[in-house]
């Protein structure tokens, strides 16, 4: 009996010791990333198998699906597995598999690139691409995914590496409904002065413009239509009106909170005043905002280019407008969010060659990019075919027939402040329209854009304005432990 | 003393039928509430692949007093809260069951089956049917509330912009909803397993209805309450699914939230398991305390 037991109790840890190594993840944390071009080579005689993981929307599955497959008949040597995964457990699917055999390459949110590359789980691919590979693509998203570990700089830097390809790039603006708009001016609602600010995409609306204009709006599809479900705009993205007062979360790296800023109250407030003192805005969080706008509850409505198909099939007759500006601040320009997607390469992959040349594939591909682009999946991640005047800037070429008119806005977004649009457009003045990687971008944990969303939303249940400035500097100091954690989890001491 | 051939063969086969259970209890149980105590000793960090020395360090954390300690003693309140509507739904559900097992009452089926239908729903279809209802802007309650005159302007019931109540009481209002089906169905089996004699024996000498179901159906469905009691308590401290797609504000945010959103958002899985084990312990605390006070009130034959 004895024996059986001792048995039972050595197969047990046996077991538990196997078993255990699976929720270990090693990793090698050498600071050189530097990878030798020649790994990046491929072998015409030898076969490769590598695994592509990925999350998204049936269609963007079957689009990826396609291209993948012309990927294969173009390297008949190189099998591609892919694995989809649902976007809500994604990352913890991922996480989960560095203690096994990671995919070659996958998706990577911008917004955990920064704690993935610092822990040095991507394979630098700065010595896979050409210079002509590099310059095909908008600077700003080689910046995005460019990162120098030994300071933990992120951007283009002495010493910094690649670690990623841009997916897609954004970006995330305001649109219109054109028959409404046009309807007010009939009725003489609204002027045609003010049609027209609307119309000019090269010029961003201050915040007295935009919301005399909201007001104006809510009087005739809200008051005079008897509509109490209407709104003039569904929500107001949060970052794009800090951003466009020239006010910011923190400072340049992160280290220091900067919500106590006169221009990050600022906003707030007006953001504020756009739910109760003008009531142009609900003060829900938003989750219906397409539906409103595509039942003609609201005119205003966020927008970003993978939501070009569903518009299109919709027969929604809409225009883009940049995210208004704080007109008061002479240092404000309309500044909304850009990026999404990274194309990361693992570093334990053991087929570094092909998975880049998939990634390269997907991201920098021309016919690829083409495909993708007239499909409405995204904008092109290929700079001088997103400015193609002919093409893709064109309003009769096929790749941009589902595209809104005025699409050339997501790429003056895209390309910042002093960026080439203008040129390729032959605009006059200055270039104050631009955009950022989403705040949570910068940060090593996320946990602080969710809790300083929490507490706006418990500001923006004052019924008292006063209030709100106190409140913000309150929460100033627990902001600025949640970035010290963030800090701290990547051993940088403020 | 050697055992028989026979009996040894039918230890061997119990085995085999028992094993697919206790070997699934061993992967998906015991070693990952192993692994959890140990990376909540050594502050696991899983991307980076680091570990510190053991300690509890990371235990103390959540109780130092930090902007961690405070959204833990949220996700502790909250939850707490939120467990409201486990003794509501026993009440309710008591009350329905008597009613429902009334001999004289027109259409019991039909009621029986309406109340359990939630129960046969799926939660996330559920919630999703809830999140449409509560919409503020077009939602069917603000609707109708607008229409009878009790508000005037739209509530926002599950935003962040509408403080703690409204959100809580939603999910509490829901979790009534879906719940109470089940109970009642319990209770009412309860209720007609119970041997007529006994009311026949209680009316002979005089007792009322009421006195009836004080001191016959309530004691007697007491095994009933209790093994309720137990699952309701464990299934309401576990709550999640209700701030991930109802409503995540302050308000909402339970402990095993908190653990999600440490571990998997921010790879804080040292954090994430400390207060797994804690609330581990807590549940096994509660549970036995349960029990403890189970041997003292529930009816045993």
């Amino acid at each position: 009996m004895k024996n059986r037991k001792g048995i039972l109790i050595i197969f047990l840890l046996l077991l538990i010791t196997t078993l255990s190594g699976c929720f270990f993840a090693s990793n090698n944390n050498d600071i050189n990333d530097v990878v030798d071009d020649s790994m990046f080579v491929l072998d015409p005689n030898k076969e490769y198998k590598i695994e592509f993981m990925m999350w998204g929307a049936d269609n963007e599955i079957n689009n990826y699906s396609a291209l993948i497959d012309s990927f294969m008949d173009l390297y008949p040597n190189i099998t591609v597995t892919i694995t989809t995964q649902d976007s809500t457990t994604y990352m913890s699917v991922l996480t989960g598999r560095l203690s096994g055999t990671m995919p070659d390459v996958f998706y990577l949110p911008e917004y955990d690139f920064r704690v993935w590359a610092d822990s040095g789980r991507l394979l630098s691919i700065s010595n896979g691409l050409t210079e002509e590979e590099k310059n095909s693509i908008w600077p700003t998203a080689l910046d995005w995914y460019s990162y120098n570990r030994e300071t933990k700089k992120l951007g283009i830097s002495e010493g910094s590496n690649l670690y990623c390809l841009p997916k897609d790039i954004g970006p995330w603006t305001l649109m219109y409904n054109v028959d409404m708009i046009d309807e007010m001016v009939k009725n003489e609602k609204l002027t045609e002065d003010e049609s027209n600010k609307l119309k000019d995409s090269s010029k961003a609306l201050t915040w007295e413009e935009f919301t005399d204009i909201c007001v104006k709006i809510q009087n005739y599809f809200g008051k005079e239509k008897n509509n109490d479900r209407f709104f003039a705009i569904p929500y107001y993205e949060l970052s794009s009106a800090i951003w466009s007062n020239n006010a910011d979360y923190f400072d340049e790296n992160a280290m220091n909170s900067k919500i106590n800023s006169d221009e990050f109250i600022e906003t707030i407030e007006w953001l504020w005043d756009l739910m109760y003192t003008y009531k142009v805005c609900p003060k829900s969080t938003g989750d219906s905002a397409q539906n409103m706008f595509l039942s003609n509850n609201s005119v205003f409505c966020w927008v970003g280019p993978y939501l070009t198909p569903m518009y299109y099939q919709q027969k929604m007759n809409y225009r883009l407008i940049p995210v208004p500006y704080n007109g008061n601040n002479n240092n404000a320009k309309s500044t909304t969010w850009i990026g999404t997607l990274g194309l990361a390469l693992s570093k334990t992959s053991k087929s570094p060659a092909a998975s880049l040349a998939l990634m390269k594939y997907l991201s920098i591909n021309q016919d690829a990019q083409i495909d993708l682009t007239t499909r409405g999946q995204l904008l092109p991640n290929n700079k001088s075919l997103a400015l193609d005047k002919n093409e893709f800037l064109s309003s009769t070429s096929n790749i941009s027939k589902i595209w809104p008119i005025n699409k050339e806005l997501y790429c003056d977004i895209v390309d910042g402040f002093n960026g080439d649009t203008n040129n390729a457009l032959n605009i006059s003045g200055k270039d104050l329209i631009g955009g950022k990687v989403r705040p949570h971008y910068y940060t090593f944990e996320n946990s602080w854009l969710n809790a300083l969303e929490v507490e706006i939303g418990q500001i923006y249940a004052l019924k008292d304005k006063t209030k709100i400035r106190q409140t913000i500097l309150d929460y100033n100091s627990t902001m600025q432990s949640y970035l010290d954690r963030s800090n701290q989890s990547a051993g940088i001491t403020n | 003393m050697r055992k028989s051939k026979l009996k040894r063969k039918e230890r061997l086969v119990s085995l085999v039928f028992v094993s697919p259970l206790f070997i699934g209890f061993i992967i998906f149980t015991l070693i990952p509430l192993i692994v959890a105590i140990i990376y909540g000793f050594i502050d696991y960090m899983p991307l980076r692949g680091t570990f510190t020395t053991p300690s509890f360090q990371v235990y103390k954390r959540l109780f130092d007093g930090s902007f961690v300690t405070t959204g833990f003693k949220h996700a502790i309140f909250n939850t707490l809260i939120l467990m409201l509507s486990i003794p509501i739904n026993l009440l309710l559900g008591l009350g329905l069951s008597a009613l429902l097992t009334q001999k004289n009452m027109k259409g019991r089926t039909f009621f029986r089956t309406v109340l359990y239908l939630p129960a046969v729903t799926g939660s996330v279809a559920i919630i999703l049917v809830w999140k449409l209802l509560f919409n503020e802007t077009h939602g069917l309650v603000n609707i109708l509330l607008k229409n009878l005159g009790i508000i005037k302007e739209n509530i926002n019931w599950l935003g962040i912009t509408s403080g703690s109540a409204y959100p809580r009481f939603v999910i509490i209002l829901k979790n009534i909803w879906g719940g109470i089906g089940g109970v009642t169905i319990l209770y009412i089996a309860g209720i007609l397993n119970i041997p007529k004699v006994l009311y026949e024996a209680a009316e002979i000498d005089g007792a009322t209805k009421f006195r009836q179901f004080i001191s016959i159906t309530i004691p007697l469905l007491s095994p009933i309450t209790f093994y309720q009691l137990i699952v309701s308590v464990i299934g309401g401290l576990q709550s999640f699914m209700d701030t991930q797609l109802l409503s995540n504000t302050k308000a909402t945010q339970t402990i095993v939230y908190f653990i999600y959103d440490n571990g998997i958002n921010n790879y804080q899985y040292g954090y994430a398991s400390a207060a797994s084990v804690l609330f581990a312990i807590v549940v096994m605390v509660v549970t036995i305390a349960q029990f403890k006070i189970s041997n003292k009130l529930v009816y045993k034959e």
